[in-house]
C-alpha cells in the first residue's frame, strides 16, 4: 500500500491540478458548443512543435515551445473570428475541420522526420505514471498563474460562454467580444498544451468534458456545478489510479474508463431521482 | 479492496524467499538479455524482463509494476544505442531507485560490449538520419556478438554482487561455448545463399543478415516509424521483382501490410521472424531463437520459386 502512495503521489497530485482549471474550462467548452476544441487546439500545438523539430532540426527546449503556441494561438484567432459568423457557420464544425487539417499536416511533416513515431508519442501521449514531483510543481506554477488570469476575466468569460449559446442574436457583433473570445481560446490553448503533454489526450479530454456534463444533470448555478464537477475529478482520479495499480494497466487510459463508468453510474442515479419527483415540475 | 490486500500479501510473500537466498535482482529489458543472465547467474539472480517477446522494445507503455520491480533491483541491463531511450530512462527515474541510475555500476548497457554497425557519420542531417544515430541496436540477433555480451553481462554481475563474481565469469565462458559450438551449424544452413538479396522491413535483422553474407537490398520502412510513401513502395516493387528477389523479413509487431503488398507485386514472400527469445512457437533460449531464425531463413531462401 504504501508503494502504492509512492509511486502514485505524483500522479494523483497532477490529476488533481489539471482537474482544477479543467472542471471549470469544461463547462465553457460545453456551453460554447465546442466540445473537441481541446483536441484541434492540443493537436495544432503538436503540429507547430514538429514544424520546429523536423525543418528547423532541434531537439527540444524553448524554440518548440514556441512553434507549439504560435500555432496554437493562430488556432484561438481562427475560433474567435470563426464565432462572428455563428449564424451561418457551425462552430463545431470548424473545429472538427482544424483537428483533421491539423493532424494530416503534421503526419505530412513528420514523413521527412526520421523520428515521426516518437514526436506523436511525445506530443500526444503524455504518460501520466511517469510524473515526478519536479514536473507536478512546475506544472502548478504554471496553473496557478493560469487560475489566477480565469479569476480576474472570470466576468467577461461567463458572459461570453453563456451569452451566446443562449442567445444565437447578433450578441457577437463587435470586435471587442472577438478580441475576448481570443483572449479565452488562447489561455485555453496554452493550459491545454500543458495538460496533454503531461497526461495525453484523452485523460485532458475526459477531465473537461465528463465533469462538466455529470454536473449538469444534479445542478444548475455555475458554482454547484464547479463542485460537482471537482468531486467527480477526483473520484475519477482516484478510481483510475487504483485500478491501474491493482490491474498493472497503463494509468491514463484506467482513468479515462472510470470517467466513463461514473457518468454512467451518475446518469442512473439521476434517472431515478427524476422518476421520483413530479413530472413538470421544473 | 480484496485485491489490493491479494497483492500486498503476494509482494510480501515473493519478499522473503529472496531474502532468505539473497539472490541479487536483476532487470533486463529484453527477453533475450533475461536469457543470458538467467544462464550466467543461475540461481544467485533473479531476473525479470519488462518487454516480452512478441513486443516492439522501441515503444513500451508505462505500467505500475515497473516501476516497483525496478524500484527492488539491484541492477538493469539494457540493449542501449538509445533503443530504450523512449520509455527507461524516465521508468528508471519513476522508480526512485538510485542503485540503478545510469552511470552507477547497477545500470549496464550490452551495447558498449560490441562494435555497432550502421553508425551515423559525419554531420547527423535528422531528416535523413537513422532513428539510432548512434548505431544500429538490434545487435544481439548476431551469434558472434554472444560472447562478448555474455562476457559483459558478466563483469556487470560481479559488480553488483562480488561474492560470486567467479561463479559469473565461468557462467558467460560456459554460455559462450554452448553458442560457439553452434556456429559452424548456423553458417553451414546459410552458406548456400550467401549473397542472396532480401528486403527488410526494419532494419532489425541487419546483424543476423550480415554475418551470413545476406544483402538487403531494400527496407520497407525507410523512415521509421512512418508509413512508406507511394513511390518508395513502387520503387521497392520494382528492385524485388527485376533482381528475383524472394524473401521479405518481417517483424511480428509490425503491420505487414505494405510487406504484403510488395511481396505479392513482386514475385517474393513475407517470413515473419522473431526477434526475441519467446517471439514464436518454442522459441525459450537464446540458442533457440538463432536456430529458429537460421531455419526459417534457410527454409526460405531454399524454397523452389
Amino acid at each position: 500500500m504504501s508503494d502504492a502512495i509512492l509511486f502514485l503521489g505524483p500522479a494523483f497530485v497532477l490529476c488533481l491540478v489539471v482537474a482544477s482549471l479543467h472542471v471549470y474550462l469544461g463547462m465553457h467548452v460545453l456551453a460554447r458548443e465546442v466540445i473537441f476544441v481541446d483536441l484541434a487546439l492540443a493537436q495544432l500545438a503538436a503540429f507547430g512543435a514538429t514544424v520546429v523539430t523536423t525543418v528547423g532540426d532541434v531537439e527540444a527546449g524553448p524554440v518548440v515551445g514556441v512553434g507549439a503556441f504560435v500555432t496554437s494561438l493562430a488556432g484561438a484567432a481562427l475560433f474567435a473570428v470563426a464565432g462572428r459568423a455563428r449564424e451561418r457557420l457551425s462552430l463545431e464544425a470548424v473545429v472538427g475541420i482544424v483537428y483533421a487539417m491539423a493532424t494530416a499536416a503534421m503526419l505530412l511533416v513528420l514523413s521527412r522526420s526520421p523520428h515521426g513515431a516518437e514526436h506523436m508519442n511525445e506530443l500526444l501521449a503524455g504518460e501520466l505514471l511517469l510524473a515526478s514531483w519536479p514536473m507536478v510543481a512546475r506544472i502548478a506554477a504554471l496553473y496557478a498563474v493560469l487560475g489566477a488570469a480565469q479569476v480576474a476575466l472570470r466576468r467577461r468569460f461567463v458572459a461570453l460562454s453563456w451569452g451566446s449559446a443562449a442567445g444565437h442574436s447578433g450578441s457577437r457583433g463587435s470586435w471587442a467580444d472577438t478580441a475576448w473570445d481570443f483572449g479565452f481560446y488562447a489561455l485555453f490553448a496554452i493550459t491545454i498544451t500543458i495538460s496533454v503533454q503531461a497526461i495525453g489526450v484523452l485523460p485532458v479530454f475526459s477531465f473537461l468534458i465528463v465533469p462538466a456534463v455529470v454536473s449538469q444533470l444534479f445542478a444548475t448555478s455555475l458554482a454547484a456545478r464547479m463542485v460537482v464537477g471537482w468531486t467527480v475529478a477526483i473520484v475519477a482520479s482516484l478510481a483510475g489510479l487504483a485500478g491501474s495499480w491493482t490491474l498493472d494497466v497503463p494509468a491514463g487510459a484506467s482513468i479515462v474508463v472510470a470517467f466513463g463508468l461514473l457518468l454512467a453510474a451518475a446518469s442512473v442515479v439521476a434517472l431515478v431521482r427524476r422518476r421520483h419527483v413530479p413530472m413538470f415540475s421544473g | 479492496m480484496k485485491r489490493t490486500l491479494i497483492r500486498v500479501v503476494l509482494c510480501v510473500a515473493t519478499l522473503l524467499p529472496a531474502a532468505a537466498s539473497a539472490a541479487i535482482r536483476v532487470v533486463a529489458t529484453t527477453t533475450d538479455l533475461a536469457d543470458m543472465v538467467e544462464q550466467i547467474g543461475g540461481d544467485n539472480v533473479r531476473v525479470e524482463a519488462i518487454c516480452d517477446g512478441a513486443q516492439d522494445p522501441h515503444f513500451v507503455q508505462a505500467r505500475p509494476s515497473y516501476m516497483v520491480t525496478l524500484s527492488r533491483a539491484d541492477l538493469v541491463v539494457a540493449v542501449g544505442l538509445e533503443l530504450e531511450v523512449g520509455w527507461l530512462p524516465s521508468l528508471v527515474a519513476g522508480s526512485r531507485n538510485p542503485r540503478i541510475a545510469p552511470g552507477t555500476s547497477g545500470y549496464f548497457e550490452v551495447a558498449t560490449t560490441i562494435t555497432p554497425i550502421g553508425v551515423a557519420t559525419g554531420d547527423v542531417d535528422r531528416r535523413a538520419g537513422d532513428i539510432h544515430p548512434r548505431g544500429n541496436p538490434h545487435f544481439w540477433l548476431d551469434p558472434d556478438s554472444a560472447a562478448p555480451m555474455a562476457r559483459g553481462i558478466a563483469e556487470a554481475l560481479a559488480g553488483a554482487d562480488p561474492d560470486h563474481a567467479a561463479s559469473y565469469r565461468a557462467g558467460a565462458e560456459a554460455f559462450a561455448s554452448r553458442v560457439e559450438a553452434r556456429l559452424d551449424d548456423w553458417q553451414a544452413a546459410l552458406a548456400p545463399y550467401a549473397g542472396a538479396e532480401v528486403v527488410s522491413y526494419h532494419q532489425t535483422f541487419d546483424y543476423l543478415l550480415a554475418r551470413y553474407g545476406l544483402v538487403v537490398a531494400g527496407v520497407v520502412e525507410d523512415r521509421p516509424g512512418i508509413q512508406p510513401s507511394p513511390a518508395h513502395v513502387a520503387e521497392l516493387t520494382r528492385i524485388v521483382r527485376d533482381r528475383g528477389i524472394r524473401v521479405i523479413v518481417h517483424e511480428p509487431y509490425f503491420d505487414r501490410a505494405v510487406s504484403d503488398r510488395v511481396a505479392a507485386d513482386g514475385g517474393a514472400r513475407v517470413v515473419v521472424l522473431p526477434t526475441s527469445v519467446g517471439g514464436a512457437r518454442g522459441v525459450d533460449d537464446y540458442i533457440g531463437l538463432i536456430d529458429h531464425l537460421v531455419n526459417e531463413l534457410a527454409a526460405a531462401l531454399g524454397e523452389p520459386s
